[in-house]
């Protein structure tokens, strides 16, 4: 840093100074950021693993490569989460002789955009390409719709170079989106700092989450968070069809589809050849079941799967056949 | 471009060391012009011409009151630059407003009224500049100052990019000075200013923008599904919020300001400890009022009529203060509550009766921030009939704190770096309040700066006061 004065030498020796002083708070300030860059990768997993179930996905993906036989996996979020019993599915799929075996991967908050990067980096670039995939949709968040604020999804679902797909199909336009998606994507730290924020929150204040289901439910305004882009729901077409992976939706019973599925979806699932099934169509699901309108109660879910296994077993045996 | 945005980053790492390269003050001069004027034409390249204008006309306006001996002469020559700066502000910021008001008045009064509406944007800092160009020409004629003969030293005054888009609102005598001198950087200046900026940083980035979906939430909600703990915990979020993001700005433009050698004005001082309104103005955007106050409220008689005649200025330059925010009658209503106030305090003695400091000070405290708050509401309010809505409130049942609770626990969390730095900063005058020692003060920028990144809000929202 160089300033004019009316005495160069004192002058000269002082700017150095500040120079000098500059650089050394830059690099103290990139030290103590990299010392907490390292220190929060070493708790990402437990974070993910809550969250996003990575960890788990790495022994979900390893036991459906490893396994001889028709697969099955359901990707979804937390209301399928909540809502389907993977294991009931299974003994379903047993009793009816079916040699097909199911996996559920429900990361919270995710959607179609999500989904697609969790077939292709947590599951097909580890060799295990399902032959089914089985998307259940409910709430507000059917197949043309991506969550906008999944902060961490560039940590946990994307490889280096899917940057490019996501800006493309998102329209990320502009330096700021896309520095904020890279900066996301490189640090462990920046990425998750949204879900660090809500732990901290949850810890300290009681009744934190109730507070933001209170605001939603009272709030006019749309829920900002879910955007429209069918784009995604185009892709997954594509890399389904190229891998040789047949679609199934389900409906959930959630507020808002209430087990069918809307006009546009059902419009965009016949176009690409996907199977729809509407367990709950004709079957209500009371308060008791679903206390925040999307989430079922366990017996809710046992209820839901029951009612659910009985399509999806005669669906995946007419895909299966031959298998 | 905002202050938050990786733009500004990428715009300040090449300004900053190119403008310490430059040993050559006019050269600095020509630097900071072109960066200012880059860094507003990022938001839109036309409205450059408003503030080229404002500049020109001030320029040869101020030159020429200086190189006039007739009063008449003098007195026109002032009318035009209050008729260019006014005018500028009066078409692109308040046309819409009086027009529709009227057209409004009209038809509530059975009458058929239609008139056209002007299809344009607000300029972003419109009320910054031109209030400080003004100010420039109105204290050449009344005599405070000399005119500047140097367009370019002139044109940097208006448009520095620190405080272009949203203060504070630098007198000329202060500011203007600074462009003509050769500008050094100590040791001491470049950490007060890199603490302004990481602080300032923080506060808006981590502190406003977290509050800001709190406070969304219940004055986008229908009226009838809020409860009066609701509307109170979402106007104490929306109180922090409007100090973190409005001081958070300031902050950063000081601290840049001052490690490019320029000294800004202090324009917030812990306003929330106030006692009484006029402590609050004196404390909340003091740029603005006393700029309210020096070209208003003493221009209109100031306390020399009696005492009607004071609450009358008083009145009259708080509702045009109000105005001055924003073209919407909860603004006037924001500045006619305020004025009441401040009239209210005045027939009470207050100011006289509070001691300086001590118990009695603090327990007066308390109630006036309760009568801020409801000042925020109705600047906050997005209507007249959400602030009658919101009023009505508070009159019904209190007993339900169900979500209101979590919301203020919320808000008082993320008002604790606010309120560290307060005490840490008592009587420092803000800046100082970090440790001297280097490496301590290495560790808490670090550790300030590691809070932000934290806290960090997903999606960034404009300065607040950028509307203004």
């Amino acid at each position: 840093m160089r300033a004019p004065a009316p005495q160069p030498s004192s002058t000269s020796s002082s700017d150095r100074a500040v120079l000098r002083d500059v650089i050394v708070t830059l690099v103290w300030i990139a030290v103590m950021l990299l010392v907490a860059e390292f220190a929060f990768r070493a708790v990402v997993p437990q974070l993910s693993a809550n969250s996003r179930s990575i960890a788990a996905s790495q022994t979900r993906a390893a036991e459906m490569a490893a396994y001889d036989g028709p697969t099955v996996l359901i990707l979804g979020n937390s209301i399928s989460g909540e809502g389907i019993d993977p294991e009931l599915l299974n003994e379903a799929l047993q009793g009816a002789g079916s040699s097909a075996r199911i996996w559920h991967q429900p990361a919270d908050t995710t959607a179609m955009r999500d989904w697609t990067f969790e077939l292709q980096n947590l599951f097909v670039a580890r060799g295990a390409t399902p032959d089914v995939l089985v998307l259940p949709v409910g709430f507000e968040q059917p197949l043309v719709r991506v969550n906008a604020r999944t902060e961490d999804l560039y940590q946990s679902f994307l490889g280096p170079g899917d940057l490019r797909v996501l800006f493309e199909l998102d329209a990320v336009e502009g330096l700021e989106e896309r520095s904020g998606a890279r900066l996301s994507r490189l640090s462990a730290l920046y990425g998750f700092r949204g879900r660090v924020q809500k732990r901290i929150l949850v810890a300290l204040v009681p009744g934190y989450e109730d507070m933001w289901g209170a605001i939603r439910r009272s709030a006019e305004q749309e829920d900002t968070e879910l955007v429209t882009n069918d784009a995604w729901a185009e892709r997954m077409h594509d890399m389904t069809q190229e891998l040789g992976i047949d679609v199934i939706v389900v409906a959930m019973p959630s507020v808002a589809l209430e087990g069918r599925l809307p006009p546009g979806d059902r419009e965009l699932a016949e176009r690409f050849g996907w199977t729809v099934l509407e367990p709950a169509a004709d079957v209500a699901f009371d308060e008791t079941e679903r206390p925040d309108g999307f989430h079922l109660t366990e017996p809710a879910r046992e209820r839901f799967t029951t009612l659910l296994a009985p399509s999806l077993v005669a669906r995946l045996a007419d895909l299966t056949e031959g298998m | 471009m905002r202050f938050d945005s990786f733009a500004f980053a990428i715009f300040i790492v090449i300004v900053l060391p190119l403008y310490w390269r430059i040993a050559s003050v006019r050269l600095q001069n020509v630097l900071i012009l072109v960066s200012s004027y880059v860094f507003y034409g990022w938001w839109n390249q036309t409205f450059l011409l408003l503030i080229a204008l404002s500049t020109f006309v001030d320029f040869a306006v101020a030159k020429a009151i200086e190189a006039s001996d007739d009063p008449a002469r003098r007195k026109r020559l002032v009318i035009i630059s209050a008729v260019t700066n006014l005018g500028i502000l009066g078409i692109f910021k308040y046309f819409n407003f009086f027009i529709d008001s009227a057209v409004t008045g009209l038809q509530a009064l059975g009458l058929e009224a239609n008139a056209p509406l002007l299809n344009v944007l607000l300029p972003v800092g419109i009320s910054f500049y031109t209030f400080q160009t003004l100010a420039y020409t109105i204290d050449v004629y009344r005599g405070k100052m000399k005119a500047e003969h140097d367009l370019l030293n002139f044109a940097c005054y208006v448009a520095f990019f620190p405080q272009l888009v949203a203060g504070p609102i630098e007198r000329a005598s202060h500011l203007l000075p600074q462009f003509s001198v050769p500008r050094t950087v100590t040791m001491a200046q470049w950490r007060t200013g890199a603490t302004l900026i990481v602080f300032g940083l923080v506060k808006k980035i981590a502190i406003a923008d977290n509050m800001g979906p709190l406070v969304d939430a219940v004055y986008q909600s229908d009226p009838n599904t809020v409860s009066a703990p609701l509307v109170f915990a979402a106007t104490c979020a929306f109180a922090l919020q409007i100090y973190a993001d409005f001081s958070g700005y300031t902050d950063v433009a000081r601290g840049i300001a001052r490690i490019m050698g320029f000294d800004l004005c202090i324009n917030f001082d812990k306003p929330y400890v106030s006692a009484t309104p006029s402590e609050f103005w004196r404390r909340w955007h003091i740029s603005l009022s006393s700029w309210l106050r020096d070209y208003l409220y003493i221009a209109l008689g100031g306390n020399r009529g009696g005492k009607l005649a004071t609450y009358r200025n008083l009145m009259a330059t708080m509702v045009l203060g109000g105005l001055w925010h924003g073209a919407a009658w909860n603004y006037v209503l924001w500045g006619f509550y305020h004025g009441g106030l401040l009239c209210a305090y005045r027939v009470g003695d207050v100011d006289d009766h509070l001691p300086e400091r001590g118990p009695l000070r603090v327990a007066a405290a308390i109630p006036f921030f309760v009568l801020t708050l409801y000042g925020w509401l109705l600047f906050r309010a997005v209507s007249l009939e959400q602030v009658a809505a919101f009023t009505s409130v508070f009159f019904g049942s209190w007993s339900d704190w169900s979500v209101a609770l979590p919301m203020l626990m919320v808000t008082a969390w993320f008002a604790i770096p606010v309120v560290v730095h307060h005490v840490l900063a008592r009587g420092l005058r803000g800046e100082k309040w970090m440790p001297s020692n280097p490496l301590a003060w290495r560790l808490c920028l670090a550790a300030v700066v590691l809070y932000g990144v934290i806290h960090a809000r997903a999606s960034a929202t404009a300065f607040i006061y950028f509307q203004f």
